[in-house]
């Protein structure tokens, strides 16, 4: 019993491709990352990962580092609206890990090339809510503006 | 109870349901939340590309849908408070706006605090804490983020001075926030490990090194920083206590710590809808009226001394559901909410202005969709 227990630890640190002595150095190094305050900002580097198949590009999973969900969120939004799209959800492995699992299945298109229309998507609408907004305030300001002179004696 | 019968009628007798356009009861579910006594229904919002396929609605995203449906009215717009709405637009988004908001819109704020001096009966990093809180005027735009390798410079750093005493003899002082004096010049606290310098005229090095004066800067030169707020106790000083300090702001986020938060806070609520679904008349109106707590309802005279009661003031409608209370009132009053109708207020702690802080928010989406956007290609 002992010997297949310990085969299966051997087996999953095989498949998930840990080097011990990485995950020892990352335990090392635990303390020391969580007593500085991390300052977040806009990530840089490469924080877009595909979790896919060649065979199958039509399902995948996204994963994005430093992203929660108010990206996921807006993105399954625009994701489920796509007609091309069979299934999408998203999910966050760990409250403390700053990284969202966006799946993605097609109905045969590559699901980046569908995860970036709807990026597409989302820029454009955010773009419009822009410009409405930008608009409504200066409409606002304008029909205000001629009341407030009003006031003055 | 005798039964009712209905007429046989053949299935191929029936009317067509019609295509292309939803039953006016899935209409309901789905653009509005129903708020019946014991729990709101129909609150999820259905926006998979084929849900209403078998009808012939098509509901997948139509951009130039989306462009002649979306509006936004501006209700009130001071310095510091805006309260809009936002219609035809999805939860999602409005809540992704929300949440960039409050945890990463930057804003300048004091993050390390040099104390030289504190004999105050207050802790040093109580009082640390409490000069972190308080929001500073400055545009967070105009300065960088400072990353652990940065040596504080003039454009990554802000620096006030804080200086106060209370003489012995004299009765308590208050240590406002208008104290905190701007040291354009950066820190005046030299590095104790520095030796004295060779040269008597070079500036001996201090805990920033500033290339030049903040004030020279066009965006500060006639507009000095400085906290928001005059009156903002940070201290009370004793006979004899003093403080002497340096308070170091820096670039950040309200993800990192609420102290960078630029609003104090955003929110958004789904229009009421509060329906008559029948007349309501005589006392019953009267009873109506009552019942209300924030007066949503009033009594209209429609002739020969008869009253009915009409909805005046839906919007003011907190959906206590006193109204649907007892009897079997929630036959005669329908609360709902609209789903894409959002009143969105926001309320700035004073470094941006509210409409520009929501600008930015909307930029910040933008900028997000873009970065996964280049790195998927």
């Amino acid at each position: 019993m002992l010997s297949c227990k310990s085969r299966v630890v051997k087996l999953s640190r095989f498949v998930l491709g840990i080097d011990c002595e990485e995950v020892r150095r990352a335990q090392d190094a635990g303390p020391r990352l969580t007593r500085r305050r991390r300052h977040y900002r806009p990530a840089t580097g490469n924080s877009v990962m595909e979790l896919g198949s060649y065979q199958d590009q039509s399902q995948a999973t996204f994963s994005l580092t430093d992203e929660d969900h108010t990206l996921a969120n807006s993105l399954r939004f625009t994701l489920n609206q796509d007609p091309r799209v069979t299934f999408c959800g998203y999910s966050i492995p760990h409250p403390s890990d700053a990284r969202v699992n966006i799946r993605v299945q097609t109905t045969g298109d590559p699901a980046s090339e569908v995860l970036k229309d709807s990026c597409q998507d989302l820029m454009l609408i955010c773009q419009h809510v822009r410009s409405t907004f930008d608009q409504a305030v200066v409409e606002f300001k304008n029909k205000k503006g001629p009341d407030a002179m009003n006031i003055e004696p | 109870m005798e039964e009712q019968k209905t007429p046989k009628i053949p299935v191929w007798d029936l009317p067509d349901v019609p295509k292309g356009k939803l039953p006016p009861h899935l209409e309901l579910q789905r653009t509005r939340v129903l708020c019946t006594s014991d729990a709101p229904t129909h609150t999820e919002n259905i926006r998979y590309s084929g849900a209403y396929a078998s009808m012939g609605v098509d509901n997948s995203l139509r951009l130039g849908h989306f462009r002649d449906n979306f509006r936004v009215e501006v209700i009130t717009l001071t310095e510091d408070d805006m309260e809009f709405d936002m219609i035809g637009i999805d939860a999602s988004l409005a809540n992704a706006f929300r949440r960039i908001l409050i945890a990463e819109l930057p804003t300048m704020a004091i993050e390390k605090v040099l104390i030289a001096n504190n004999t105050s009966v207050i802790q040093d990093e109580v009082l640390a804490h409490r000069l972190g809180l308080v929001p500073l005027k400055v545009d967070p735009r105009l300065f960088e983020y400072m990353s652990e390798n940065d040596v504080p410079n003039e454009k990554n750093t802000i620096v006030f001075k804080l200086h106060s005493r209370c003489e012995r003899g004299s009765s308590r002082i208050k240590v406002l926030s208008n104290e905190l004096q701007w040291l354009p010049r950066g820190s005046e606290f030299t590095l104790s490990t520095e030796k004295p310098a060779v040269d008597p005229t070079s500036r001996p090095r201090t805990y920033t090194s500033f290339n030049c004066s903040q004030d020279s800067l066009p965006e500060f030169s006639n507009n000095p920083i400085g906290p928001k707020h005059d009156d903002i106790m940070i201290a009370k000083l004793g006979p004899g206590q003093e403080i002497e300090l340096e308070a170091h702001a820096v670039k950040g986020m309200g993800k990192t710590h609420a102290k960078w938060s630029p609003v104090a806070t955003a929110w958004y609520r789904m229009l009421p809808e509060v329906v008559l679904l029948q007349e309501i008349e005589g006392e019953k109106a009267e009873e109506l009226v009552k019942k209300c707590p924030v007066k949503v309802f009033d009594i209209e005279d429609i002739g020969k001394g008869r009253k009915r009661a009409t909805v005046a003031r839906p919007r003011s409608c907190t959906l206590c559901r006193e109204c649907i209370r007892g009897d079997d009132w929630d036959k005669h009053v329908a609360l709902r909410r609209v789903k894409d109708h959002f009143i969105f207020t926001i309320e700035s702690t004073g470094a941006l202005h509210p409409e520009v802080l929501f600008t930015e928010a909307v930029k910040i989406l933008e900028d997000k969709c873009e970065r996964v956007i280049t790195e998927l290609s």
